[in-house]
């Protein structure tokens, strides 16, 4: 079997052009096309190479995947000095980059920190239930549990680009079900929270102002992600034809 | 990463040059594995990897040390492979070899004379 049409090379492959795809996005266009091109002619010539020195298909899959992994280091730095250039090119568009990069790492800190809460306050739940101190199933617990699994399934819609303004939406549900209903379980459950809440005067009101706090911040999350209306050819050739018209 | 002297060369570049000319001579031009392939029977060391490879091919052509251009898109159909980046030695190139491998003999040379100079003041 040639190592070209063999499963193991075909697998290196794949696996050396997703990297490369990784490492080549937003990066100027054609330089990226280049190195792309360059790098498939390259995996091209590696197989024909192993096949004329008798090279096994899984020995050639290795080596390509042993370049592959040996030259991420230069790969990474590449990318650095590239998206550099593309920075000082349009310094405005990089800004926009790094603001966009600051407010998604914002949002999934806090989208974690509401699931972390969530999975807490179940954890406690679990213990003492195990313990005896509450009954199994009840109806406070049910709706945490509810609460924590929205929170996952908001924090996973946060890590796609195209699903992040759903994502954040539904944030807003458990930011408000976790901390309200999550404060009340743990003032039976947890000595700390029982006391603060006693000795606290202004403990209701922080914790309502966490509620609203984190519902805002995840709403103007959506809203700052929220996809922006793309002109169509349709509107472009009225709006041409318009100018047209009032220049005749 | 390392920063390099203006007018000097990285030992990766040194070799680059120095078996693109040998393939030069023989073919004409150089592409990436071809280079890879020369690099390591020279010293018997693994391929290149392709970071590395690259990475300095691109860097060199941008500081006009190397011509790249792609292979022309027929020659590629026919042989039914990928199109190769074609590179070239220039003239600035071959002049940057000369200066770095005269700098290495010159560097090898003073070598000794410090090592003899240290026997001496010990």
């Amino acid at each position: 079997m040639s190592v070209l049409t063999s499963t193991f090379y075909h697998h290196a492959v794949s696996r050396v052009s997703r990297w490369c795809s990784w490492y080549t996005r937003e990066v100027d266009i054609e330089v990226a096309a280049t190195r792309r091109d360059e790098l498939a002619s390259d995996l091209y010539e590696h197989a024909i190479w192993a096949d004329e020195s008798g090279t096994t298909p899984r020995a050639a899959a290795r080596e390509i995947l042993s370049r592959a992994l040996r030259g991420a280091p230069a790969d990474l730095t590449w990318r650095h000095a590239q998206r550099r250039k593309v920075a000082l090119a349009d310094p405005t568009r990089f800004r926009r980059l790094r603001i966009e990069e600051a407010v998604s790492s914002l949002v999934l800190v806090a989208a974690s920190a509401v699931l972390g809460w969530g999975l807490f306050v179940l954890t406690r739940i679990v213990l003492s239930t195990i313990g005896e101190q509450i009954r199994p199933g009840s109806a406070t617990a049910i709706t945490i549990a509810s609460f924590t699994a929205l929170a996952a399934c908001g924090l996973v819609l946060l890590l796609q680009r195209r699903t992040r303004v759903g994502g954040a939406l539904i944030m807003v549900l458990p930011s408000f079900g976790l901390v309200h209903f999550g404060l009340y379980q743990l003032y039976s459950l947890s000595t700390t929270v029982g006391a603060l809440t006693f000795t606290m005067p202004g403990w209701e009101l922080a914790s309502n102002s966490l509620i609203v706090g984190l519902g805002m911040f995840f709403t103007a999350a959506a809203i700052w992600w929220w996809p922006e209306r793309r002109t169509t050819p349709a509107d472009t050739s009225t709006r041409l034809k318009t100018i047209g018209e009032m220049a005749r | 990463m390392a920063r390099r002297r203006p007018g000097t060369l990285f030992p990766i570049e040194v070799d680059i040059l120095e078996s693109g000319l040998a393939l030069q001579a023989s073919e004409g031009s150089f592409y990436g594995f071809a280079l890879a392939k020369h690099l390591s029977s020279r010293d018997g060391s693994a391929l290149t990897s392709h970071g590395t490879l690259y990475k300095a091919l691109s860097r060199m052509a941008e500081s006009g040390i190397l011509d790249a251009s792609w292979e022309e898109p027929a020659s590629a159909e026919s042989e039914g492979r990928p199109r190769r980046r074609l590179y070239t030695v220039t003239a600035e190139g071959s002049r940057a070899l000369v200066k770095a491998q005269v700098e290495t003999h010159r560097t090898e040379a003073s070598a000794p004379r410090i090592a003899q100079a240290g026997v001496t003041f010990a």
